[in-house]
């Protein structure tokens, strides 16, 4: 599962607009660390913590 | 006050100071003088003996180390080796009415080997004079009363501190700063400043609806080696200004998507995303971006990023996808 599958599934209400150029940006440096949380501004979801995204 | 020949000029002595501090024995000057008898030089007002200090080039060194004061060393040049043109100055002919056995005639200083001597009308050759001092003319023979000695000499003299007109005698240092205006460069002149363009020949997956760095592993030109097409796929070019960043990329996915875009991270973090397209969208999409980003030249970086909400999406590496940049304007 991928980490924008863990975000919606732990946030439904999230739209697509939300993490392209939104409030929430996932980011992968392509350096074989994989999908992180880049920037969290969403006004009202507070940011997963790592125990939830696991 | 009275003089013959040219009205006299003056002109101010060149003058070094400098501050011991008792310690310091040799100082830099400004011009470097033909020996030591070529300066005077007082230190604390008091005037030294040439044998008390050396030159060599442009080094004053003392022995031992003057002593601490503030401006307490003067150093005031009585003359500088000329440098730079050498020109032809003038021609100057001179008439002599020879005396009896005359050998010895002055003419006006002459550079040696730049004299004609003519007695009579007629010109004498190398064996019958000796002219090898600069100042005076001496004939193998004495003159005969009445003889006509006419000497035709070039005094050869340089023009103190000038610049050869030769390839490369000009350097930047002689240009006023901000003097070479656009008329002045040759047409067809453009800056050489850092520039590239990579590319990407195989597909590269990544994650949906996440942004992610596209590995440009190919390099078509790198002019000063400031793209890094192996490990983090990043332009830091080291020369500061503005720059062109343009991002060409083909993406594709399976079935449809609703989101999909490029942009360029900025040392590491979201720096513009656009453009993106939003509304349904089959199969991929191809994008087209640039940017005019302002570098320091030493740390900063950009890096190519895509996006798509599609399943399984991938950068398209057979479409011709190009990450270029280039430098429009020094800082």
């Amino acid at each position: 599962m991928t980490l924008h599958e863990k975000i919606i599934n732990l946030y439904p209400e999230l739209a697509n607009h939300d993490f392209s150029r939104g409030s929430i940006l996932l980011q992968n440096d392509s350096d074989g660390k994989g999908d992180y949380i880049a920037k969290w501004d969403h006004p009202t979801l507070p940011r997963p913590t790592d125990e939830e995204l696991k | 006050m009275s003089y013959i020949g040219n009205q006299p000029t003056t002109v101010a002595f060149l003058t070094d100071q400098f501050s011991g501090n008792g310690s310091t024995t040799a100082f830099t000057l400004s011009a470097a003088p033909a020996n030591t008898n070529s300066i005077l030089v007082a230190i604390s007002g008091v005037l030294q003996d040439p044998s008390t200090y050396s030159i060599s080039g442009t080094t004053l060194t003392f022995s031992p180390a003057p002593p601490t004061g503030t401006g307490n060393i003067s150093v005031r040049f009585l003359g500088i080796p000329a440098s730079g043109v050498t020109t032809t100055a003038y021609r100057t002919v001179t008439e002599f009415t020879a005396t009896a056995g005359q050998t010895t005639f002055t003419p006006p200083s002459y550079t040696v080997g730049y004299i004609d001597v003519y007695r009579n009308g007629a010109k004498l050759g190398a064996a019958d004079f000796t002219a090898t001092n600069g100042t005076t003319v001496v004939l193998a023979s004495g003159a005969s009363s009445g003889d006509l000695i006419q000497t035709v000499s070039f005094y050869v003299s340089s023009v103190l501190n000038a610049i050869p007109a030769t390839n490369g005698a000009v350097t930047s240092a002689y240009l006023l700063d901000g003097s070479v205006t656009q008329a002045k460069l040759g047409t067809g002149v453009a800056g050489n400043g850092p520039a590239f363009s990579a590319s990407r020949t195989t597909n590269q997956s990544f994650s949906g609806s996440t942004w992610t760095k596209i590995q440009f592993n190919t390099e078509n030109w790198d002019t000063a080696n400031c793209y890094d097409p192996s490990t983090n796929y990043r332009f830091t070019p080291n020369v500061a200004g503005y720059y062109l960043i343009t991002l060409a990329c083909d993406m594709v996915f399976t079935g449809t998507a609703s989101v999909a875009g490029i942009g360029i991270n900025k040392n590491g973090s979201y720096y513009s995303y656009s453009p993106v397209f939003y509304g349904t969208m089959n199969s991929g999409l191809g994008f087209n971006g640039s940017w005019v980003v302002n570098f320091n030249g030493s740390t900063d970086y950009v890096e190519a990023m895509i996006y798509s909400n599609g399943a399984s999406p991938s950068v398209n590496g057979t479409s011709g996808n190009l990450f270029t940049g280039t430098l429009m304007r020094s800082a």
